[in-house]
């Protein structure tokens, strides 16, 4: 009988790469740098960093509200009672504020603020450690390389931010993941690289809104490149799925959280975000802005935090145009729009204040990627593009010292410009945006707390505006938080506090968004019946409350001890650094329900 | 007869000749010998020759060995004595000198009467004598035997003498492979060419005093059948002349003379099984339970597990009795923690096999230089029950195979009971690489049983185990061969990797495509490169066959004698490894048939863990801690199907009614362990489904693993039914039914075809 050899219509030989994408000849490769290396790099910078923001933060309380109010979250999530995940809040992209989980676990770290910079210390490493490994990729030796990346490692702007704990070492750490998962996905084709840029695009919009932007665009280039390789349409379909699934997963676990804790599943869009408006009252903006206005911010912005563009971007565009190189064009577009989008986001809310030094982080990161890029792409220019690329690099450590001086909307970088130069505190010393450096005003309530008040839920106060207070008291039980058990129960109390909380914590500005001030604009001046101030710092008020509701129309006086160091602009009293929501004096409420 | 001695005279002439000659001297006569110069005749090599050539040049084959056929001569002989018996033998020749008188009476002694083919004799009707031999002086081999007896062309022995080139595998079975003759063909040539009779052993009663003289260890070793004895002979039918140490064995065995019966290989087998079969099922069932008892899944649990198991429930049940609310917190916490725990080391692993290769790489080139003459016999093992319709498929995968079909001993394995396949594989007159195997009806009716049967015949070298429905790919079982060869000696076990030709027929079979895509190609890898266990997969797993016969091969008593075996392996400080080649298998299609087949799998996981938990302690001082942990991630790890049901309805219940017993059940710590589980650690799994889709380049299906959670609600509604059976049938195996599949499946690429004749490829055609 017949026997014929039927083979399966699956048969197809596995293969673990998909279309190549990169055809260009660039000579031999660089070998990649062993783990080893790169750990070591990351530890050593770890460790540099740290103490240089220690420094500058704990001992010069040159110390960022934002990052302050991230790490007040962290702490709560520990320390409160009860303990809830739901404390990081959801006025900022979470992971921002859950990197600094680990270390708010342990009491003297977050209560001492060494949380700061050894979270940011440690992402700043690692970034700076991939940018290393993303170079390699780019075939530059590490003799070459060595200097480029040591001349980003000590700019100013980033020894700021590596040591200050905001949220810029966070997402550039995982934007520069995601750039050499990317760039290795284009140079090896092999689909572990795009899993691995997929999921770290995930947690990148998890760190700032923005890279959704980011993320859609990547798909797109993603299946025009593929497109343009001529592979084929499944290949296509499952590599854009592959990449932007977590992407997908992640926001609608988002929203999904939003809809069901916050009841407002699309909240987090508009409310704030990760583009803030730093200037709180001490910098005139211009009241009506035009195109010209924002270009020329967005020009002294590109000079100031990311030089290296002025080579990048058009060395980029040339490399697309000659060699048809896709990646090229990828880098160039992500700097451009993203200076685009920053220009668009100040002109449409008409915010001059929202064109800030630190929102630029993400064009430094590209920037910088984009220059190892032009190294890899114009193989007969190699050492000129080198030798250009560090001079600008260089330069740029100046300019970003001068932009960090002068430079009227950014996040106290003037006032760390001065600590690095005098090596002095700069408690109590006003910054660019007119903001009073320092953490004495918390500190010196949060020590009237832990010696006056006992017991439970004793004081009730807007932990979104006294974070600060609660975090160094150390002690979050004796505050009554909207976190604990929902803004609906809070408002309730602060309603008829009478008799169910016997103090009230309130900030002085009436401006500063504080659900209490908005609800007794005059308690800290004694103008409240019921609600007696008895201490106040140069930012917070203690409030005595009455244990009875008083009969309408009597007054209270009381005294009130008041310590602070004065000086600054104390009136305007907002945070140093903005935490004011976009275009809005009302806070939106982050609800905190009980979450299960 | 008895022999004369030669005289002395004639003695010291023939040993001068010999010197002058520079041939060696030999004496055949025991009696007069000095010992240095005897050398024994061995009477079935001496059937070599005919009588008339042998008459004709005075010289006897008096030896074989190692494929060398030693003649003695009374004289030196000429080119064309030398020519004839090397034509002749088809073999190797040397030549020594003997005393005249010695080599006449051995001539004498040897063409002697045989036992009487009358037929008109009924006990001797099963005996055929040899047809006449072609005219002496003409060359006879075998080739020119069976074109002269019209079976075969010229063409056909011409490309049959190329493979043979090749493969160094003998003519007439490379011919049999092929189709060009039959094996009763065969036999009848050699019978022709050796001058020894033919046996019919199609009805045959062995003596069963023959049958007692040789032990049926040896019996299969030789692949001989004692058939019958008289006071000084031994009649045994045989496939081939024996060598030398053959009939130094058997001689050693019985004290008695040896005259031999021509008869195929395949009849032999059969006689065996059929006079053996009821040793050899006793074996195959009961082999590693008399040897290693426990390691036997035999019993579900043992005394002390039992008494473990109750006192753990009582003491949960007072618990619960006495602190509910804690008792219950606490047991959603080591259950969160053992998701979390078991999550996190698969991710792990299966994340670094992404960014690696850790499968053993041989290259095309490592397999261009394999050379055929020295591949080993390789025995595939294919049980089977009601299948067949399957068989032609079968057929065809194996024939796609490349390695050397004389080298193939492919057994299908039957139950005794199975009329649908047995009938089926009979009217379909296979090659004789193809082996019907049928297992005697007994208890456990399981695959690993009737593999053991099996393996108990087994001839190859290597043993390797397919489905019915597999579909190797060609060169796999090179690649194994040449992977074993430069590989880690401790390596006892290769597995390939699984996946489906038919994954795009229905969502169903897209989801098992995606999981053994992730299992297959990242999970096992990263297990490989950690050194731990590898819980084998079904089929395409290669074994070194005499390492696994000294495992006692598999449990008869576990469903999943595969993951078990791997074990075992592990245990006993043997390695297994991966290869990147793939048997493409068909998924199943049909829900029922599949939760069936993974209730199976999952209550074999469970028995295969109880097996070996039955001490701790011990398993833990066998494999170390490392191995340890990983046992308990991956076939403990299977206890999180039954979770997973429990878990997603409080959940679900909670979202529902918010409940606050269901709330104060996750304080904070296991809340978050919990949540970070169902948000990060589901995600994660269901994104490598697709990563191990991508990496495999099955591209259209990443869509399709983005519905993995779906999937493993199946897998829940399986385990929880595979758990009870565990209870109710623990050794139950329930069939998977195969031929589902669409069953259009265009051909995919062959190993490069080798140019055959005309004739041949007709006959295959045919």
């Amino acid at each position: 009988m017949a026997i014929s050899v039927e083979q399966p219509r699956r048969y197809r030989p596995p293969h673990s790469a998909g279309t190549s994408l990169d055809t260009e000849e660039h000579g031999p490769g660089v070998a990649a740098p062993r783990a080893l290396y790169t750990v070591l790099i990351v530890l050593v910078l770890w460790i540099l960093y740290s103490l240089l923001g220690y420094q500058t933060t704990v001992n010069a309380h040159v110390v960022v509200f934002d990052a302050l109010d991230r790490l007040s979250r962290a702490f709560l999530v520990w320390h409160n009672d009860p303990q809830k995940l739901a404390a990081v809040g959801f006025s900022y992209p979470p992971l921002t504020t859950m990197v600094l989980l680990p270390s708010a676990i342990v009491k003297p770290i977050a209560t001492g603020l060494i949380a700061l910079p050894v979270t940011s210390a440690f992402f700043a490493a690692l970034t700076v450690g991939m940018l290393d490994r993303i170079m390699a990729r780019c075939d530059m030796p590490l003799m070459l390389r060595a200097p480029l990346v040591l001349a980003f490692a000590v700019n100013p702007m980033w020894l700021f931010y590596s040591g200050n704990g905001m949220s810029e070492a966070v997402y550039s750490a995982f934007l520069a993941i995601a750039l050499y998962f990317f760039i290795s996905w284009y140079v090896t084709s092999e689909p572990r690289f795009l899993i691995g840029s997929g999921l770290t695009l995930a947690v990148l919009v998890l760190t700032r809104y923005g890279f959704i932007v980011w993320a859609f665009l990547l798909c797109i280039l993603i299946g025009v490149a593929l497109a343009r390789r001529q592979a084929r349409k499944i290949e296509i379909e499952g590599s854009v799925i592959a990449f932007a699934a977590p992407v997908i997963y992640v926001l609608a676990i988002w929203i999904l959280f939003n809809a069901l804790i916050v009841g407002d599943p699309f909240g987090w869009v508009n409310g704030a975000t990760s583009t803030q408006a730093v200037n709180s009252a001490g910098v005139n903006e211009l009241s009506q802005l035009d195109f010209n206005d924002v270009a020329k911010r967005l020009l002294q912005l590109n000079v100031a935090v990311f030089p290296l563009a002025f080579l990048v971007v058009p060395g980029l565009v040339v490399a697309f145009v000659t060699q048809r190189n896709d990646m090229a064009l990828w880098l160039s577009s992500f700097i451009v729009i993203g200076i685009v989008i920053m220009g668009a986001d100040a002109l449409i809310n008409d915010r001059e204040g929202l064109l800030t030094l630190r929102d630029s982080f993400p064009m430094m990161i590209t920037a910088f990627v984009g220059a190892g890029w032009l190294y890899r792409s114009f193989v007969g220019a190699r050492l000129i593009l080198w030798i250009v690329t560090l001079v600008i690099l260089v330069v740029g450590c100046y300019t970003a010292w001068m932009g960090m001086k002068d430079y009227p909307f950014q996040s106290l970088e003037q006032a760390y410009t001065r600590t690095l130069f005098t090596g002095k505190s700069q408690e109590g010393t006003s910054s660019r945006g007119g903001y009073t450096v320092g953490i004495d005003p918390e500190s010196q309530m949060a020590a009237y707390v832990k010696q006056n008040v006992s017991g439970r839920d004793a004081v009730l106060t807007d932990n979104a505006k006294t974070f600060g207070v609660i975090l160094l008291s150390g002690q979050p039980p004796k505050y009554f938080l909207r976190v604990d058990k929902g803004d609906k129960k809070w408002k309730e109390i602060l309603n008829d506090p009478w008799g169910k909380v016997p103090y009230i914590m309130a900030t002085n500005s009436p401006t500063s968004g504080d659900l209490v001030t908005q609800r007794y604009p005059n308690a800290v001046t004694g103008g409240t019946p019921g609600l007696t101030p008895i201490f106040a710092t140069d930012r917070y008020t203690m409030l005595k409350v009455a244990p009875t509701a008083p009969a309408s129309g009597s007054s209270t006086t009381g005294g009130t001890s008041r310590s602070g160091t004065g000086g600054g602009a104390t009136s305007s009293g907002a945070n140093a650094a903005g935490v004011a929501p976009r275009g809005t004096t009302t806070t939106r409420t982050t609800t905190v329900t009980t979450a299960p | 007869m008895n022999a004369p001695t030669a005289t002395e005279h004639s003695r010291r002439f023939a040993r001068q000749l010999a010197a002058d000659s520079g041939l060696p001297f030999v004496t055949i006569d025991p009696a007069g010998a000095d010992p240095d110069d005897y050398l024994a005749v061995n009477p079935l090599a001496a059937r070599l020759l005919s009588e008339q050539v042998c008459r004709h040049f005075t010289m006897l084959p008096v030896s074989y060995a190692d494929g060398v056929v030693t003649i003695v001569c009374a004289h030196v002989p000429d080119a064309v004595a030398q020519d004839i018996a090397a034509s002749l033998t088809g073999r190797r020749v040397e030549f020594a000198i003997a005393p005249e008188p010695e080599v006449q009476w051995a001539i004498e002694d040897t063409f002697a009467a045989w036992p009487s083919s009358d037929p008109a004799d009924p006990a001797d009707a099963t005996f055929t004598g040899p047809a006449p031999v072609t005219h002496p002086g003409y060359p006879t081999r075998v080739g020119d035997l069976l074109v002269a007896r019209g079976y075969a062309t010229d063409e056909d022995v011409a490309y049959g003498l190329a493979e043979q080139e090749r493969t160094g595998s003998r003519l007439g079975d490379i011919l049999v492979s092929h189709g060009v003759i039959s094996e009763a063909d065969l036999v009848a040539v050699l019978a022709e060419q050796f001058q020894l009779p033919v046996v019919d052993l199609t009805d045959y009663e062995p003596d069963p005093a023959a049958l007692d003289l040789l032990p049926e260890p040896l019996t299969r070793h030789l692949r001989v059948v004692p058939l019958a004895v008289d006071q000084t002979t031994l009649y045994v039918a045989m496939a081939d002349v024996l060598d030398d140490e053959t009939v130094a064995s058997l001689r050693e065995h019985t004290n008695l003379e040896l005259r031999g019966f021509l008869a195929s290989r395949n009849a032999i087998d059969l006689l065996l099984q059929r006079v053996h079969g009821g040793e050899y099922v006793a074996v195959a069932k009961s082999e590693l339970l008399s040897r290693f008892p426990d390691e036997s899944a035999n019993r579900v649990i043992t005394g002390a597990q039992k008494a473990f198991f109750i006192i753990v429930l009582l003491v949960l049940i007072v618990c619960l009795i006495l602190w509910l609310k804690t008792t219950a917190i606490v047991v959603m916490a080591i259950c969160s923690l053992f998701y979390l725990t078991t999550s996190f080391y698969k991710f792990w692993l299966t994340y670094d096999a992404l960014g690696h290769t850790y499968e053993i790489d041989v290259t095309p080139e490592e397999l261009d230089a394999i050379d055929e003459r020295d591949l080993p016999m390789y025995t595939i093992l294919v049980p089977l029950y009601r299948e067949a319709a399957v068989i032609p498929r079968l057929v065809g995968g194996i024939g796609g195979l490349d390695y050397p079909k004389t080298k193939l001993d492919v057994r299908l394995l039957c139950e005794e009971d199975d009329d649908e396949t047995v009938p089926a594989i009979l009217a379909m007159n296979l090659p004789p690489h193809f082996k019907l195997v049928v297992v005697p009806d007994a208890q456990p009716k399981t695959k690993p049983k009737a593999c053991n049967y099996g393996l108990l015949q087994a001839d190859g070298e290597y043993v390797v185990i397919y489905d019915a429905e597999d579909r190797p790919d060609p060169d796999q079982l090179k690649k194994v061969v040449a992977a074993f060869r430069k590989s880690d000696s401790a390596i006892t076990c290769i597995q390939a990797k699984l996946n489906y030709f038919n994954a795009d027929q229905n969502l169903l079979t897209r989801w098992f495509t995606t999981e053994y895509s992730m299992w297959f190609d990242l999970m096992l890898p990263g297990l490989d490169a950690q050194g731990v266990p590898i819980p084998l997969g079904g089929t395409s797993n290669h074994f070194i066959t005499d390492r696994l016969i000294d495992l006692a091969a598999w449990d008869p008593f576990n469903v999943t004698e595969d993951a078990d075996l791997g074990i075992r392996l592990h245990k006993a400080g043997y390695k297994t490894a991966m290869i990147d080649s793939t048997t493409y298998e068909e998924a199943n299609s049909d829900l029922q048939n599949w939760i069936n087949q993974r209730s199976r799998w999952i209550k074999g996981y469970i028995q295969t863990w109880l097996v070996h938990m039955r001490n701790p302690a011990k398993l833990a001082g066998q494999v170390g801690p490392k191995s340890w942990f990983s046992f308990q991630m991956m076939v403990g790890g299977t206890f999180i199907f039954l979770l997973n049901p429990i878990f997603w309805g409080l959940t679900t219940l909670f979202l529902i009614t918010q409940a606050g017993w269901i709330e104060e059940l996750f304080p904070p710590l296991v809340f978050y362990l919990a949540a970070f589980q169902l948000f990060i650690g589901n995600f994660i799994f269901m994104y490598l489904n697709v990563a191990g889709c991508v990496q495999r380049g099955y591209f259209e299906l990443a869509k399709w693993a983005l519905l993995s959670p779906l999937y493993w609600g199946l897998m829940s509604l399986a385990a929880w039914k595979g758990f009870i059976q565990l209870f109710t049938n623990p050794f139950y195996w329930e069939k998977t039914v195969h031929g589902l599949d669409s069953g259009d499946h265009p051909p995919a690429a062959a190993p490069p075809a080798r140019p055959a004749p005309a004739s041949v490829t007709a006959r295959e055609a045919a």
